[in-house]
């Protein structure tokens, strides 16, 4: 039986890069005693699979693992479990069993949705004073090129892609003046939103300084069987 | 900001994600501990002067820490050395060293207790001094600082760092600090100050404070006399033993770090002491006597510290655990236990025989495992001369027995410039290396080898004599001697039959030379050891890091003589820097060895016959079953 545990990662933990987060579940799981099923040998270890890995500094609820159970148990009861052996930065904030057919964590992860804005002290001059409606035709003429090319660093070297078609929401709708944006997160195609901001602001004809932005990860999307996008906590069932 | 939680973190968001691995700065740590400010009366840092990922992995921390947060009066916090990338911007940007559970700055707490675990750590310690912005010499501290009190294995000889301390506390933690802090407490109610807090701590048994002692010296530069300065302090420190190992602190909720450290994994404490009289062995004087925990708590712990924790490994912890009276029924569950929950367990330094290799097969991957044997010398008339008490056919047949057991991977440690040593000796090592090979060959038939061979690791250490032991009279070599002894000897492994299954390597030279000088060193070295940190050195036990150049000028600069410390021949009635201090065993006892090692006779092991060292004084283990 395969659940699907959505998680938060808050405050001091966002420096936690995802290699100790995986290491953090693998104790996690041993202390809070749930059956989980473990690979053979001498150094056996709880079989995982993660989503799109988080950028350490970033705060998220939208964070996603899939774990392989060998007894069933209700999502209610793993949801506290997990969270009873947690610290408080990282907790389970929902649970569902998924169905047999369903694609790994990683493989179906589409895109991501994020809250970003400047650190206090880091906006930008002329954003201080700037209402919504003046940036927002910013990112209008921004989304509006033929194309916007990132520069995305592999194995392979450089490679150039046209992200124009993966920016799936990108605007400043918010009270507090922080951009929203949902991103293409696949594997192989997922854009940074600091790659965005980069790039959005090398258009405005401004610089985007290192280390200047607040990231918060709201949810992390797959496609529907129609190919629309849903939320990963949206496949599966509560039982 | 939507999502964004409001943390108290001493470093900016910028500094954390400008430096590698901000994991090792921001507390947060699973059963780390976490008290109202306001609520306690003492508190106390504790600090392992190395980085995060070596201090994370010390016990003797994690037992300090839980025994002080058992205290509802006090608050222990801990610190380490920041790493070279932070300790630039925190000096660039004046930011004051903090604790990682409240992230509030050291210079403000009661205590900031230094665990001092070995020598080139010494710079590291001025490091964190100056980083929490406190005076490096005690004599300059103010009212308002910490006091600074350190504890650990170096304590046993103190003097060489005694000026930056305020105090040390020598021996086992457990029993002392609650009547320490009581003391401080009343201290601070009667506004009675500093000074006066030391002199009345000084009174404390176990309890050395520098400033209380005067120093005098000889004409050739050796200790005329070593006094308190005034009535009622006690000449000599007798250092502080647990009487009962199963009934005192337990951390059975250790902090669990989110980076993968050294130590990354449960630790239990079997025992403490050892009964094996190695003559060059610090820790086996230090800790006697041999005392065990009992077999039905260890369980206990084990099953708690899974569960609080969940590590996938456990480790046993001792000087020699294959003397641990009940190692076989506490394997056995631990070995039961830990496959029901997918734990590993790592098997600490075992004497190769039938059960212990029949335990290893059962918890290591044979392939991949190899196995240890540390003779330290390489024949059997020098391992008679440091009382080594293994023989040259209990190694072959250990090794047979590995051998048909399915290991083809075999380690060896030596030291080399043991006193008394001799190119017999070193050439030794090589023989007895050889003579494994070959008993390799001759066990195992040509279709059963996998890959067709066998490794033999051999490596060597450069001998450090330190106090407390039969070699503390030993003069050391030179590091000449040292680089001609290990080119020897790998002259000698090249000449052996089966050399190309034997890999040599051995230690820098230079870092012994060193650590000689502060093992033996006086008061007199903490001009050298400020002034290498001047030069910019700390992190020396990280190769990169050493600079031995800084400190060949530092000796030149401060008029010390580095080999009067290491390679100068000592007087049996020398008084030495450290004597003022008592681990339990007598002089006259160490003294007795060194004669005996002159002329290669053994001493007996504390399971086979009490050699009367001194350590039954304390009335309890191995002394009395």
């Amino acid at each position: 039986m395969v659940y699907r545990v959505r998680f938060s990662k808050h405050g001091a933990i966002r420096y936690i890069g995802h290699l100790d987060v995986m290491r953090y579940f693998q104790k996690l799981l041993r202390r809070a005693e749930i059956d989980v099923a473990y690979t053979n040998g001498f150094s056996p270890h709880a079989i995982t699979t993660f989503a799109q890995p988080l950028g350490v500094g970033i705060e998220s609820d939208g964070e996603y693992m899939d774990i392989r159970l060998n007894s069933g148990i209700s999502c209610a009861e793993l949801k506290k479990k997990i969270n009873d052996s947690s610290v408080p930065g990282i907790q389970a904030l929902s649970v569902k069993r998924l169905p047999d057919d369903s694609g790994n964590a990683m493989a179906s992860v589409a895109a991501a949705e994020y809250y970003i804005s400047f650190k206090p002290g880091k906006e930008p001059d002329n954003f201080k004073s700037a209402d919504r409606d003046k940036v927002n035709k910013l990112i209008d003429s921004f989304l509006s090129q033929d194309r916007i090319i990132l520069v995305k660093e592999g194995k392979a070297g450089l490679r150039e892609i046209d992200i124009k078609e993966r920016i799936y929401r990108f605007s400043q709708d918010e009270e507090d003046g922080c951009f929203h944006a949902i991103l293409d997160a696949s594997s192989g195609y997922n854009i940074k939103p600091s790659a965005l901001m980069g790039l959005f602001m090398e258009k405005i004809g401004m610089e985007l300084k290192d280390n200047s932005l607040m990231i918060y990860r709201k949810d992390t999307y797959t496609r529907d069987t129609e190919g629309r996008l849903i939320s990963m906590d949206d496949i599966g069932t509560f039982e | 900001m939507k999502g964004f939680w409001n943390t108290k973190l001493a470093l900016s968001d910028d500094i954390l994600m400008r430096i590698e691995k901000p994991e090792r700065y921001i507390g947060h740590e699973l059963n780390s501990v976490v008290k109202d400010a306001e609520k306690v009366r003492v508190r106390f840092c504790m600090c392992f002067p190395d980085v995060y990922e070596i201090g994370m992995s010390h016990l003797g921390i994690q037992i300090l820490y839980d025994m002080f947060n058992s205290f509802e009066d006090c608050w222990c916090e801990r610190v380490y050395a920041p790493w070279v990338d932070l300790d630039k911007i925190m000096r660039e940007e004046n930011i004051p060293l903090f604790a990682l559970e409240s992230q509030d700055p050291i210079k403000n707490m009661d205590f900031l207790g230094i665990t001092i675990q070995y020598e080139m750590c010494y710079t590291n310690i001025l490091q964190v001094l100056d980083l929490a912005q406190i005076p490096l010499y005690s004599r300059d501290r103010k009212e308002d600082c910490p006091i600074v009190i350190g504890g650990g294995p170096c304590t046993y000889n103190p003097e060489p760092i005694a000026d930056f301390f305020d105090m040390f506390y020598i021996g086992e933690g457990e029993t002392r600090y609650r009547e320490l802090l009581d003391l401080y407490e009343e201290c601070k109610d009667k506004g009675l100050g500093r000074k006066e807090f030391l002199r009345r701590a000084a009174k404390i048994p176990g309890m050395y404070v520098p400033s209380m002692y005067d120093v005098k010296y000889n004409e050739d530069g050796t200790i005329k006399s070593f006094d308190p300065v005034e009535e009622g302090i006690p000449a000599t420190i007798m250092k502080e033993v647990v009487k009962d190992l199963s009934d005192t602190y337990y951390p059975t909720k250790p902090v669990v770090p989110y980076i993968k450290c050294t130590q990354d994994r449960i630790v239990l404490e079997i025992m403490r002491g050892c009964i094996r009289g190695c003559r060059f062995c610090q820790a086996g004087e230090l800790y006697r006597p041999v005392r065990e925990r009992d077999v039905e708590v260890l369980k206990k712990y084990a099953l708690e510290m899974m569960k609080s924790t969940g590590h996938e490994e456990i480790s046993l912890s001792s000087l020699s655990s294959s003397d641990y009276s009940k190692l076989p029924e506490l394997l056995d569950f631990l070995i039961e236990e830990c496959s029901k929950r997918h734990v590993n367990i790592t098997l600490p330094s075992l004497r190769i025989d039938a059960f212990s290799l029949d335990v290893m097969n059962k918890v290591q991957d044979v392939k991949k495992s190899s196995l240890t044997f540390a003779p330290e010398a390489g024949t059997q008339r020098l391992r008679d001369v440091i009382n080594k008490g293994l023989t040259t056919d209990e190694i072959i047949n250990g090794s047979k027995e590995s051998f048909l057991g399915g290991w083809n991977k075999v380690k060896l440690y030596f030291m080399l410039g043991h006193p008394f040593e001799t190119e017999d000796d070193i050439r030794g090592i090589a023989e007895l290396s050889n003579e494994i090979a070959a008993t390799f060959f001759d066990t195992v038939p040509k279709e059963k080898r996998v890959n067709g061979k066998i490794q033999i690791t051999v490596s060597t250490s450069f001998f450090v004599p330190k106090p407390f032991t039969a070699f503390q009279w030993a003069p050391q070599c030179t590091k000449e001697d040292f680089i001609s002894k290990a080119y020897f000897c790998r002259k000698s492994i090249t000449e052996q039959l089966n050399q190309k299954s034997i890999k040599y390597n051995w230690h820098d030279a230079d870092l012994s030379v060193l650590e000689g000088v502060l093992a033996r060193g006086d008061r007199r070295i903490a001009p050298v050891i400020l002034s290498v940190y001047k030069k910019g050195s700390f992190f020396e036990s990280w190769t990169e890091y050493y600079k031995h150049d800084r400190w060949l000028e530092s000796f030149e600069e401060e008029g010390v003589d580095p080999d009067f410390y290491t390679t100068r021949v000592r007087n049996d009635d020398e008084i030495f820097p450290w004597d003022f201090l008592s681990c339990g065993v007598n002089k006259s006892f160490l003294l007795n060895e060194w004669h005996k090692a002159k002329e290669g006779k053994t001493t007996p092991n504390c399971s086979q016959q009490c050699s009367g060292c001194g350590g039954a004084q304390f009335g309890v283990g191995i002394c009395f079953r």
